[in-house]
């Protein structure tokens, strides 16, 4: 049987018991398919739930209700199946560059001649082959950033999760690290789920958009994006700007005028 | 240049030190001057190895004793809410209690013999160290351990491949606090139970009212201190370089 969705949200409700004894509910009966090899990006106002929704699909959290599916399964922990790049690269600072990217095999079993090999290829791919036996510190923020996307690819998981994770790079480094990403996400087609505040960032990268909003967590619209080309020059495209609006309006809770986006395709509005 | 502006500054104070104690005739038993201090440590320095070895002694085995004691109760503490919150406030008020004030009594239970002198170097220095621990293994980024967590790993894996080695700098310096007490906690046993050691000696020669030599046991004191400082530093250098080194993120 072909499962045609990498990632299922049923019915989820998540709710945190704040310690004043108080409840708050980030996600309310919160459904969204992820397909299988898409890019989906999930955007929103702060407090949405959209790192809350990334936590669950890396099964760091539990739904107060509903269930979740990932490959048609209920329990798929480890990083051969989901894997996550944060904000920040969380390079371990005791090993070198090569051994944090096999961090996540050395979890799961002893290295073998073939993990390493793997490493150094994804490594190549990012062009940090020559610090790989560097220690963390001497690699840039982009550069450690690249190295936390290798570590995230070296169990060829099914699904990559990424929250913000070029929030922290200056404006060069993060249009750098998104075309790169994207190539990344052409050559493995990897289904990636991707939390980001930069409304063009999502545009550039994704093959859908999941638009959420802060009212208590809920899905305000999906929109894919078909840009003909994903360039610099795309930036400045009318193309580009008609979904960049359509987004914001959704964002900031507009309604949608026929000049934001009559054209496109639209495939869910809960 | 940091070195030599401390040596310069140093010097300068030895200088001062001689001025004052020369130039006002500074009674010796008052005030030696520096040089009766150096000529006191030379005539005595054949007699001074046993105190020394007594003293070593003491502080190194109260200060592995500590560290055997503080370090795995650091790592159960962080590992545990619920013994954590029942145990530590326990230690806390056992720490405000002064050890100084404990020495007499841990002798009167132990004895006279090395025992008592070791209980109190470890009862000096366990706390820095125990706390140290437990402050640098709660200091692990959430983001990490969810790394962790994700790739599959189990709690012993999280412990052994993320916690204790990211709070390695935080062991370390509890472990620098620690050796520092130490010496105070092996002169301490020394003053009140002791027939060798350079407590011993600074209570003995002062008795007498030989101040130069007291001042020598002082000196020796200083310089063993530093060099085990500096020994914490150096173990620090050899085996967790990276612990030193600027934060990579």
């Amino acid at each position: 049987m072909v499962v045609l969705d990498a990632i299922q949200f049923n019915d989820v409700t998540v709710t945190y018991r704040a310690s004043s004894g108080g409840a708050h509910t980030v996600l309310r009966n919160f459904d969204l398919r992820v397909r299988n090899t898409e890019f989906l990006s999930i955007v929103g106002p702060s407090g949405c739930g959209k790192s809350t929704l990334l936590r669950l699909a890396a099964q760091l959290i539990q739904p107060t209700s509903g269930t979740l599916e990932i490959q048609g399964d209920a329990d798929l922990r480890g990083f051969s199946k989901v894997a996550i790049v944060f904000q920040r690269p969380n390079l371990l600072r005791w090993l070198s560059v090569l051994d944090n990217v096999l961090y996540p095999v050395r979890v799961l079993r002893r290295v073998t001649a073939a993990d390493r090999d793997r490493a150094l290829a994804l490594l190549e791919t990012v062009g940090l082959t020559r610090f790989a036996n560097g220690m963390p510190e001497e690699l840039s923020g982009g550069m450690q950033q690249r190295a936390a996307i290798c570590r995230a690819l070296v169990l060829d998981p099914q699904i990559l999760l990424m929250d913000e994770p070029f929030s922290a790079l200056d404006a060069l480094t993060r249009e750098e690290m998104q075309f790169e990403l994207r190539r990344i996400h052409e050559a493995t087609l990897k289904t990636t789920l991707f939390v980001t505040h930069s409304v063009n960032e999502a545009v550039l990268l994704s093959d859908r958009i999941a638009v959420m909003s802060s009212d208590g967590g809920k899905l305000h619209d999906i929109c894919d994006i078909n840009l003909r080309e994903r360039s610099e020059d795309s930036l400045t495209s009318e193309e580009f700007g008609v979904y960049a609006k359509r987004i914001r309006d959704g964002i900031y809770g507009r309604p949608r005028t026929a000049k934001s986006a009559p054209q496109l395709e639209t495939e869910a509005s809960p | 240049m940091k070195n030599l502006l401390s040596i310069a500054a140093f010097g300068l104070f030895l200088i001062l030190w001689q001025g004052i104690a020369v130039g006002f005739n500074v009674p010796v038993y008052m005030l030696p001057a520096p040089t009766v201090v150096l000529g006191q440590l030379i005539e005595f320095a054949p007699h001074l190895p046993p105190h020394i070895w007594a003293t070593l002694e003491t502080i190194l085995l109260g200060f592995l004793a500590a560290m055997a004691f503080a370090i795995p109760l650091g790592t159960l503490f962080a590992s545990s809410r619920v013994l954590s919150d029942a145990v530590l406030p326990l230690i806390v008020f056992a720490h405000a209690i002064p050890v100084i004030a404990l020495a007499p009594i841990i002798v009167v239970s132990l004895g006279t013999g090395i025992a008592a002198r070791v209980v109190v170097v470890l009862l000096i220095s366990f706390f820095p160290i125990l706390i140290s621990t437990l402050t640098g293994l709660r200091a692990t980024p959430t983001d990490m351990l969810d790394l962790a967590k994700v790739a599959g790993s189990t709690t012993l894996q999280r412990l052994r491949m993320v916690e204790i080695p990211g709070a390695i700098p935080f062991i370390f310096s509890g472990l620098r606090i620690g050796i520092s007490t130490a010496v105070i906690g092996a002169v301490v046993g020394e003053f009140i139970a002791a027939d060798r050691g350079l407590g011993y000696l600074v209570v003995h020669s002062t008795t007498n009212f030989d101040v130069p030599r007291a001042m020598a046991a002082v000196v020796c004191l200083a310089l063993i201190s530093v060099l085990l400082y500096q020994s914490i530093e150096w173990l620090q250098k050899a085996f967790f370089p990276w612990s030193l080194r600027a934060a990579a993120q």
